[in-house]
């Protein structure tokens, strides 16, 4: 055994004390990359940068706040921070971009060291060190903050990226599953009905939206055209679209129910539910009269229809009742049109109407869709359909900001 | 303040930890190896030891088993410290009854934090 010697080594015990503090950063340094290494949040990994470097450095207290630049807000203390919270977020905001390798500030008496996190190596956020009453912090201990703070900054962009990713799958997958059930409810077109050239066609917008289009012929062999927006996007507007779409067809079958009737129908059994969902659905609905050459329309509140009798002027047919699910009761009556040779009416949702120059924020408008319209006279119906969807494709240079459905009835 | 016996071979684990504990307050003494240490526990009688696991002649493993079995001295709190990533090491310093076990490096405010555990639930 070896007693320590009483005249010490005053050196020895020097070295060693410096050694210690090495050997403690290099752990600490070690602690924390492990502690980050299995966050997902930007948040605990953030409160471990804060307790870490503040034990280090043998801080008082100390703060961590990420800018929006970063793509998230965040303000983490310690607990028993000398500084209050709205002192650490104003630093945090005046120091947060572009700032120094590190920035020693006297506030409230206290110096305050600041060093960035950099995020893709720009600052977007900000470590703060509050010193105990004293000079504050020398060059090593702001050295050490600052490669902590560099080191959170790599593990924050991990973070980040892997939130970023997440959202966007989910979004993704939100969107091919709304695509799924509405690809699902499209219905094929129709049995071929003497006289008439009937075409309908849908074409989502980035985020899949509540337009929908239906055709189902009746018992009594008149066949039913649904043109419909309900509000919303994604997975609970194809919800929505596929209660409402059951919801016309069911009242549909009633064979004394007009265009006019199924929409009241279809309202009294939906107007529950998207009244307590604060939702509502336009619909248009054209029965064909088989042999009698002319449709039986009723409107609950969609965007107006365009009537273009052969050799005649396009003129807008507007709704006169409100949306499906805004009154308790909805009534109307139905409306007579001839549908002899020639003569055409197209239906479209608002993604046309409203379709828009990019830069300008021009919309389409009705006199476009009627002067497009008249245009069209001569033409087939799909070849209607197509040529609304190249105008209004060329008119918002082919970014469709939302949904847009067509559906063209003409008489042959 | 403890009287505690530092047992390591590194005569840098041995002023790293003297100084530590020392500045903590506590009475430090120092051994270089199992023998040495065996005989400086009986001689000193420490309120806790500290061993490194890996030393010449006798290691952690047997100084802690040769304390184990005299009556006089196996109450004493021991912790085992280790360098080595080897498994079998661990599983042997699992299988002698120690208070504190811990691999090194460790940081300087663990060593005193567990040293004051173990002398409070003495």
């Amino acid at each position: 055994m070896t007693r320590r010697p009483p005249d010490r080594d005053e050196e020895l015990d020097a070295l060693a004390s410096e050694l210690i503090e090495v050997q403690d950063q290099l752990l600490a340094i070690y602690d924390l990359a492990q502690v980050m290494r299995g966050q997902l949040e930007p948040e605990p990994l953030l409160d471990a940068l804060v307790g870490e470097a503040g034990k280090l450095v043998r801080a008082e207290g100390g703060f961590a706040a990420l800018e929006p630049a970063a793509g998230v807000s965040l303000l983490v203390r310690s607990p028993g921070s000398p500084l209050d919270a709205t002192s650490e977020r104003e630093l945090a905001r005046a120091f947060g971009a572009g700032l120094a390798p590190a920035v020693s500030a006297l506030i409230d008496g206290r110096r305050v060291l600041m060093v960035p996190i950099p995020l893709r190596a720009r600052p977007s956020g900000v470590l703060g060190l509050v010193a105990a009453p004293g000079p504050g912090f020398d060059m090593p201990k702001q050295k050490l903050a600052t490669a902590l703070a560099a080191l959170a900054g790599a593990q924050l962009e991990g973070v980040l990226l892997y939130q970023e990713t997440l959202r966007r799958t989910r979004v993704e997958l939100e969107f091919e599953l709304a695509r799924w059930v509405q690809a699902g409810l499209t219905p094929p077109p129709p049995a071929r009905v003497p006289g008439l050239d009937v075409f309908a066609e849908s074409r989502a917008a980035l985020a899949v939206g509540g337009d929908f289009f239906d055709f189902h012929t009746r018992d009594d062999g008149r066949l039913v055209c649904v043109l419909g927006d309900v509000a919303g996007k994604g997975v609970p507007a194809a919800l929505l679209v596929a209660m409402a779409r059951a919801s016309i067809r069911t009242a549909s079958r009633d064979p004394a129910s007009d265009p006019a009737a199924v929409l009241g129908a279809a309202n009294a059994e939906l107007g529950e539910d998207f009244g307590r969902l604060g939702l509502f659905a336009t619909v248009f609905i054209a029965r064909v009269e088989p042999g009698a050459a002319s449709l039986l329309v009723a409107n609950a509140g969609h965007s107006p229809v365009v009537y273009r009798p052969a050799g005649g002027t396009a003129r807008l047919v507007r709704a006169q009742a409100p949306p499906l699910g805004i009154l308790p009761e909805w009534s109307d009556a139905s409306r007579s049109l001839r549908l002899g040779r020639d003569d055409m009416l197209v239906a479209a949702t608002d993604g046309f109407s409203e379709a828009e120059r990019e830069g300008t924020g021009e919309l389409f408008g009705y006199d476009r869709v009627l002067e497009l319209t008249e245009r069209c006279a001569g033409l087939s119906a799909a070849e209607v359909a197509a040529a609304f969807f190249a105008a209004t494709d060329e008119f918002s240079a082919g970014v469709a900001g939302d949904d847009r459905t067509v559906l063209v009835l003409r008489g042959v | 303040m403890a009287r505690i016996l530092v047992v390591d071979d590194s005569v840098v684990v041995r002023r790293m930890l003297g100084l530590v504990l020392e500045r903590a307050g506590h009475d430090v003494s120092f051994a270089v190896d199992g023998e040495e240490g065996l005989r400086a526990t009986a001689s000193i009688a420490p309120d806790l030891l500290i061993t490194d696991l890996e030393m010449p002649e006798l290691d952690g493993i047997g100084l802690v088993r040769a304390l184990r079995a005299d009556p006089a001295l196996a109450a004493i709190p021991v912790v085992l410290l280790t360098a080595s990533a080897d498994e079998a090491h661990h599983r042997a310093a699992g299988e002698v009854q120690v208070e504190g076990f811990a691999t090194k490096p460790i940081r300087s405010t663990e060593v005193v934090d567990l040293v004051a555990s173990l002398l409070r639930g003495r």
